[in-house]
């Protein structure tokens, strides 16, 4: 009995024991899965859930971006590297003014503090351009990634740096501008890594020159790849040459060009008979395009001579229209040593003032619209396609190996094929239609971006800024300059490749080395303007010069602001700072005022009632400005849109089998002007034969359909409801988007505002004894949405108002205006 | 009693702990307070919850209270629309039941061994 009972006891304490140690392990092992689970993402079709547990953790997570509000700190930083006292006071909207001992002290901190507020945005913009998103954000990305390559981004940063080792001087500026950056990084510890960092749960690596090299190809691409070969080859194999020279012309004859038309030019040029044009391939090319930046990129700047101001002092505005994103596209900064004082914004990646003004002068950029991005067919010389002909011999194709790294794991690797034209693109089993993309900020060989920007930084006269344009090539830029001592002017300034009319409007022969471009203008030759008699000098994307230019320029040209610009400044006397801001936001649409007319012409007699009424009413009365809280916009925007449609009903059918060239707006405009039987007005589908009329009376119709159904699903007529436009998170997390944007503007006004792009810096500076300048951009100096400073600026943007530049000479001047002083050294 | 300055051994020394490792670092210091002070399961779980929830609380709340809310505001829209003070919560209750989780296994661990 005695034994049995101590058996049980032992045999209970047992149980309890074992008991114990179960609940033990299964506690411990739940802690430990739980904690797991926290500090791993979980996989997500797009995009992964964030670990919970590192992300909301207050110690390393999200919480510690949430930055002080507070001001007026006074921080000390060592860094090794400078080689004197460097100091840093940022003004109330966090513009840091750097004042160095030497260029080299300045760039270094140049490059820290843009690292200090930028760094996510510089890390994702040249993983996305270079193709390496897959490694970071899911194998959903590899396609995007492998056509980044395939474009040959990362061949042009190569060789881009390549040609910048070459000039020491240059070179070491980026190098400083690099280890400053990486300065910056190399002290940071997990918890301090940007929110998206984070968010997307991987870490910062170390900035490198190529880096830099890919931020301006990035750029270069924005503003190049509008090319439309493609479409253009299969609009004129789908409707023949008679048609298409109608439909689509190439010169806009009624262009106010940047440079005065009356402008005479004292050289030849070179024999263009010379250049045999072979035909255009005739095969269909069936590939989507890449997606292409947003068509109404593009930017306004001008200057305007004493003679015209209120002051008698010269006047220069510019404000580039880019994508609109959070963090900004431009970063405000100034920077002063003893030789140079300048103040500006810069791009977060690039060291120097890419905008700006310093005691003598000012600059501003508009893009060119040449092109220089061109496609060329490629014959196979057999199936195997590892040679091609060129001139009847056979060549080999050169290889260059992409490893693209998964967020998997894995590593692909494409070997993208090279020709002499450039990266075979586009390889399909069709052997006939592969295509080689040449482009001219794939292999520039003399661009040295940098030495320009350093130049304009310093410049201090006409001669100064001059000499330093020589060095800039690509993407072609008009520069805008304005000097203290009163000159005006503009240069339409890069190395622009010699063509013949329509060379490079579509796609090529490959095959054939006499398609290729024949050199460059030379520099002493591209069109400029100083001071000219006019009081003023201007661009806004347009055609560079008139007809009279001994070289033909082919491209994509904005045909309406130019002429919009150009018209308003010839008006205006006596300018003030004042009247330019309202130019720079003014909402005036030139192509309303060149079509609504005749679109009204074409209503007369027709018998309308109740809201129809009233809208044609409004429109007849409406100046064809954009104004936030107009209806009339939207009205018109949809009655022209159905029109567009109607008339190029063919195009679009076309377009559904293959991606077919779109007429031009001016063209359109012009048929519904002087042409109102054209064949294009028919409907094909119909007995009648119509007429623009007939079109632009179906079209009211349409509009009063989608005007209807907007109302009913609730949502509202102001134009800029219409519009829509947010300002997007670079990374596209709603979250750190802005709300709607109020304001007024349409693509071709002045203040030319899409839904997704818009007026990316807005300047204005006054060029008198002291310097008075204006600025203001749609966003704010933080990259960090955790910071009172990251959309900070964008309400005085929307509204049109700006901030007076705080250039100063010595940080006293902004005592009272100090948040933060960072002192190296 | 032992809850009480169980709670507070956990927030003072978890804090400190998470100011220099990885945030998972706060389980072993839970668990060996809890284990060491020979809390009761229950009790052990009580004392890992409420001391690392009021850690990660106080310490989101006075870097959002810094910061006037500007973060919170946007990440909460991240979480699903999520006001600041709900963002807070939510917070305290990841922290604390990863806390109360360790706290528990400290008190069965100290029961296993006795």
């Amino acid at each position: 009995m005695a034994i049995s009972q101590q058996s049980l006891i032992s045999h209970v304490l047992q149980h309890a024991i074992m008991k114990n140690t179960i609940k033990f392990i299964v506690a411990l092992a739940a802690t430990i899965g739980l904690a797991y689970v926290l500090n791993h993402p979980i996989p997500n079709r797009s995009t992964d859930i964030p670990a919970l547990g590192k992300l909301l953790n207050p110690f390393s997570g999200f919480w510690q971006n949430a930055e002080s509000v507070s001001t007026g700190q006074v921080v000390d930083i060592h860094l090794e590297a400078l080689s004197g006292e460097v100091e840093v006071v940022y003004d109330d909207r966090l513009v840091p003014h750097i004042n160095a001992d030497n260029l080299h002290d300045a760039i270094y901190v140049q490059g820290y503090i843009i690292a200090q507020n930028r760094l996510w945005q510089m890390d994702i913009s040249t993983r996305a351009t270079v193709g390496r998103l897959a490694e970071i954000m899911g194998d959903n990305l590899i396609k995007r990634d492998k056509l980044q390559r395939r474009l040959g981004m990362g061949f042009a940063a190569d060789n881009a740096v390549a040609t910048w080792e070459k000039d020491p001087e240059t070179y070491q500026l980026l190098t400083r501008y690099r280890d400053g950056i990486n300065a910056y990084i190399s002290q940071l510890d997990p918890k301090d890594y940007p929110i998206e960092f984070k968010l997307l749960n991987y870490e910062p690596e170390p900035w490198t020159v190529r880096k830099t090299a890919i931020f301006i190809k990035s750029m270069a691409a924005t503003l190049c790849f509008r090319e439309d070969d493609l479409e253009a080859t299969n609009a004129l194999n789908h409707f023949g040459k008679e048609i298409f020279d109608d439909i689509y012309p190439a010169f806009f004859p009624d262009d106010s060009p940047i440079i005065p038309a009356e402008t005479k030019f004292d050289f030849e040029g070179i024999d263009l008979s010379r250049i045999n044009l072979d035909d255009v391939p005739t095969n269909d090319i069936s590939y989507r395009p890449y997606a292409k930046p947003d068509p109404f990129i593009g930017s306004n700047n001008w200057a305007v001579s004493g003679s015209k101001t209120a002051s008698g002092n010269p006047i220069l505005c510019n404000d580039p229209h880019l994508n609109l994103t959070l963090p900004s596209i431009w970063y405000e900064i100034q920077i002063q040593t003893p030789e140079v004082n300048s103040y500006g914004v810069s791009l977060p990646g690039v060291p120097g003032i890419i905008i700006g003004f310093n005691k003598d002068i000012a600059w501003g950029q508009t893009n060119v619209g040449q092109d220089v991005t061109d496609w060329y067919n490629i014959k196979w010389a057999d199936d195997t396609k590892t040679s091609y002909i060129l001139d009847g011999e056979k060549l080999p194709v050169t290889y260059r190996l992409e490893e693209i790294k998964t967020k998997s794991g894995a590593t692909i690797i494409d070997s993208v094929k090279y020709t002499i034209w450039g990266p075979v693109v586009y390889e399909t089993n069709d052997a006939h239609a592969d295509m080689s993309l040449q482009w001219l900020a794939h292999n520039e060989n003399s661009s040295d971006e940098l030495k320009t920007f350093v130049g304009l930084n310093a410049a201090k006269n006409y001669d100064d800024y001059s000499t330093a344009l020589q060095y800039f090539t690509a993407p072609a830029q008009n520069y805008v300059f304005a000097s203290k001592e009163g000159d005006i002017a503009l240069k339409v300034n890069g190395r622009l490749p010699i063509k013949k009319v329509d060379q490079g409007r579509f796609v090529q022969d490959g095959s054939k080395s006499s398609n290729s471009w024949q050199g460059f203008i030379p520099m002493d030759q591209v069109a400029q303007t100083k001071n000219p008699e006019r009081g003023f000098v201007s661009s806004a994307n347009q055609q560079s010069t008139s007809a009279d230019y001994p070289y033909p320029y082919v491209g994509n040209f904005a045909d309406y602001r130019g002429r919009t610009l150009n018209r308003k400044l010839e008006a205006m006397n006596n300018i003030t700072v004042k009247d330019m801001m309202a130019l720079q936001n003014d909402d005036y649409n030139l192509m309303a005022e060149e079509s609504l007319p005749y679109m009204l012409a074409a209503m007369e007699g027709q018998s309308l009632s109740g809201e129809g009424k009233k809208i044609l009413n409004e429109l007849k009365n409406w100046k064809y400005n954009y104004a936030k809280h107009l209806s009339t916009p939207l009205y018109f925007e949809e009655w022209y849109r159905a029109f567009y449609r109607g008339t190029w009903d063919e195009v679009y059918q076309a377009n559904k089998e293959l991606p077919m060239l779109f007429p031009d707006s001016w063209k359109t405009n012009q048929l519904l002007r002087d042409e109102a039987s054209h064949v294009f007005f028919d409907k094909k589908s119909t007995d009648k034969i119509e007429t623009a009329t007939d079109i632009v009376q179906m079209s009211f119709d349409s509009m009063l359909m989608v005007i209807a159904k907007r109302t009913e699903e609730g949502k509202g007529l102001q134009w800029y409801e219409a519009r829509d436009t947010r300002v997007g998170h670079i990374g596209r997390i709603p979250a750190f988007a802005s709300d709607l944007i109020a304001n007024g503007g349409s693509r071709n006004a002045l203040n030319a505002m899409t839904k997704t792009t818009g007026p990316s810096w807005r300047m204005i500076v006054e060029l008198g004894d002291e310097i008075e300048a204006y600025g203001v951009y749609p966003g704010g100096q933080s990259g960090n949405p955790g910071s009172p400073y990251y959309q900070d600026m964008l309400q005085d943007w929307t509204y049109g108002n700006y901030n007076k530049l705080h250039f100063i000479d010595s940080a006293e001047e902004l005592a009272d205006k100090t948040i933060l002083t960072q002192h190296f050294n | 009693m032992r809850l009480l300055i169980s709670i507070i051994a956990i927030v003072i020394l978890s804090a400190l702990v998470q100011m220099t490792s990885p945030w998972w670092m706060l389980i072993p210091v839970v668990a060996i307070i809890t284990g060491y002070a020979k809390l009761g399961s229950g009790q052990g779980f009580l004392a890992g919850f409420i001391g690392i929830a009021i850690v990660w609380a106080v310490y989101a709340i006075m870097l959002n209270s810094d910061n006037e809310g500007i973060l919170a505001e946007r990440v909460g829209k991240l979480f699903g629309g999520l006001n600041p003070t709900l963002l807070i919560l939510t917070t305290a209750i990841v922290g604390g039941l990863i806390g109360g989780l360790a706290g528990l296994t400290g008190s069965l661990g100290r029961k296993v061994a006795g």
